[in-house]
């Protein structure tokens, strides 16, 4: 479109425009997204009230559920937190021990190992 | 005798080595020998730094083999003879090959999930492209041609395969400078931005905590790259190359359905594409293409990039905050700029400085990512004004 050798006018010409570009190929992939996680969505609340029937059901034997022995569980736990902490593990008392289920991305989950350490 | 031992000094590249047949700044000077040098130089930066190993390692050593004298290695094919192993490697870059294959191999590994949570995030990697074009009016500026001034202009990208693809396509005389330019800014991102974040945000605005972002759905991941190559390529062709392969990449991994492929462009092929890439650019860095005043202004005009483009983000940052009412922390503007996922840790780093429960890393990656596409785009755009 252009030589080897512009004027400032052109440059200006070429900086607005290709920013305004950047700007307006980025804005539309994100109204783009927008579109479709609305579809998404709304596809999956069509198909909730058939997914929700059975969750119900197999909700109900829960209160039922055993205790499970956690021993080692209990032994594993504390001897990571002792080594962590540099302390003996008859310091530590391990009152209960719950799975977290993982919400997080893994970015999230690197974030948080990095802020550990 | 004499005559024989003088001969064989004579065709060594020893003799060579030590000629001063560089001219810089009116002095002459043996070239070669200080190209060795700043090769070696970098070999201990990526070794014993630990600076972009992958990438600077055989960059340096393509920088190294290049300037041996004698050695041919860049040497064109003749009637006669066949051309440098280097100058074969190098046919990849010069077509433009190996930036879209690296592209492939980053979108098998990005996960665009914190872009998806947060679409507006986009606007972030749009406003971090400042930079490229800033400089490329300094560019322009300070004597370069409008090719030229494009191909050091899009250093503010800090995207090293975008950079090389628009330089060999543009002004490949360039491709050595550029690339050491882009590549060393980008081992330096944790130098250069947190001044310029600190200087343009307030101590509230840093320690602005940002709600979880929602959880992506598979089908709008996959969704994602579909919609992304057609509407982009459709719009502007140019950018077809790198967005095309960056999305393929992508949908390779999302989709789910081949493992073994995505282990193979992310580990094998990546690291493979990186040695070919890295020693050509590096072999475009000869004495008497590298050590010109020219080299020097790319330098110089590259930290700017990399700075106006950390600003332009910052500043839009600051704009969404404000409109969002104060729920957005405007130092993820900063991870706008692509160099991924080094600017996003920078954030997160500094937003952990001001509140340790802070975590920034998955709201700057979806800036972070954003960037790639928008230097792709506006390298699309470059491309369309100038090839």
């Amino acid at each position: 479109m252009y030589g080897d050798i512009i004027t400032m006018g052109q440059a200006t010409i070429v900086c607005v425009f290709s920013l305004a570009l950047v700007f307006i190929v980025l804005l539309a992939i994100s109204y783009m997204i927008d579109l479709t996680a609305y579809i998404v969505r709304k596809g999956e609340k069509k198909q909730d009230p058939k997914v929700a029937a059975p969750a119900k059901a197999a909700a109900a034997p829960a209160p039922a559920a055993t205790v499970v022995d956690d021993t080692t569980n209990v032994v594993l736990a504390a001897a990571a937190v002792a080594a962590y902490l540099g302390c003996s593990t008859d310091q530590i008392v391990v009152k209960s021990i719950r799975k977290i289920v993982n919400v997080e991305t893994s970015w999230a989950q690197k974030s948080r190992m990095d802020s550990v350490r | 005798m004499l005559e024989i031992l003088q001969g064989f000094w004579e065709s060594t590249g020893l003799n060579a080595l030590f000629q001063c047949n560089t001219e810089l700044f009116g002095v002459n000077l043996p070239g070669e020998l200080i190209m060795i040098a700043i090769a070696c130089l970098f070999l201990y930066l990526a070794i014993h730094k630990g600076y972009e190993p992958y990438l600077l390692i055989p960059i340096a050593f393509g920088m190294l083999l290049v300037n041996l004298p004698l050695a041919g290695l860049m040497a064109s094919p003749t009637e006669t003879e066949n051309g440098g192993l280097l100058y074969y490697l190098y046919l990849g870059t010069d077509l433009g090959i190996y930036p879209p294959l690296i592209f492939l191999c980053i979108g098998a590994g990005t996960d665009f999930g914190p872009l998806l949570a947060n679409p507006r995030s986009l606007l972030l990697g749009a406003a971090a492209q400042l930079g490229i074009f800033v400089t490329f009016f300094g560019a322009i500026l300070l004597g370069f041609t409008a090719p030229e001034a494009a191909s050091i202009g899009i250093i503010g990208g800090a995207d090293g395969p975008t950079a090389l693809y628009l330089t060999t396509k543009l002004a490949p005389h360039l491709l050595g400078a550029i690339a050491i330019a882009a590549y060393s800014y980008m081992a330096l991102v944790p130098v250069i931005q947190p001044p310029i974040i600190r200087l343009l945000t307030t101590p509230k605005e840093r320690v602005i905590k940002m709600e979880q972002l929602r959880q992506v759905s598979k089908a709008e991941k996959i969704v994602f790259p579909i919609a992304v190559t057609l509407f982009t390529v459709l719009l502007l062709p140019s950018a077809g190359s790198l967005i095309g392969m960056l999305m393929l990449g992508n949908l390779i991994k999302e989709s789910g359905r081949v493992p073994n492929l995505v282990s193979a462009i992310q580990d094998s092929l990546m690291y493979i594409i990186s040695i070919f890439l890295g020693m050509t650019v590096g072999a475009k860095a000869s004495a008497e293409m590298f050590l010109r005043p020219e080299t020097l202004k790319i330098i110089v005009l590259g930290v700017i990039a990399f700075g106006m483009g950390t600003a332009g983000g910052v500043l839009l940052g600051k704009v969404m905050c404000k409109l969002s009412g104060g729920k957005i922390n405007p130092m993820i503007g900063a991870a706008g700029v692509s160099a991924v996922p080094m600017a996003a840790r920078v954030v997160q780093k500094e937003g952990q400085k001001y509140n340790p429960a802070n975590f920034l890393l998955m709201h700057a990656m979806g800036p972070n990512v954003a960037g790639v596409i928008g230097s792709a785009v506006a390298a699309g755009c470059l491309l369309l004004f100038f090839q």
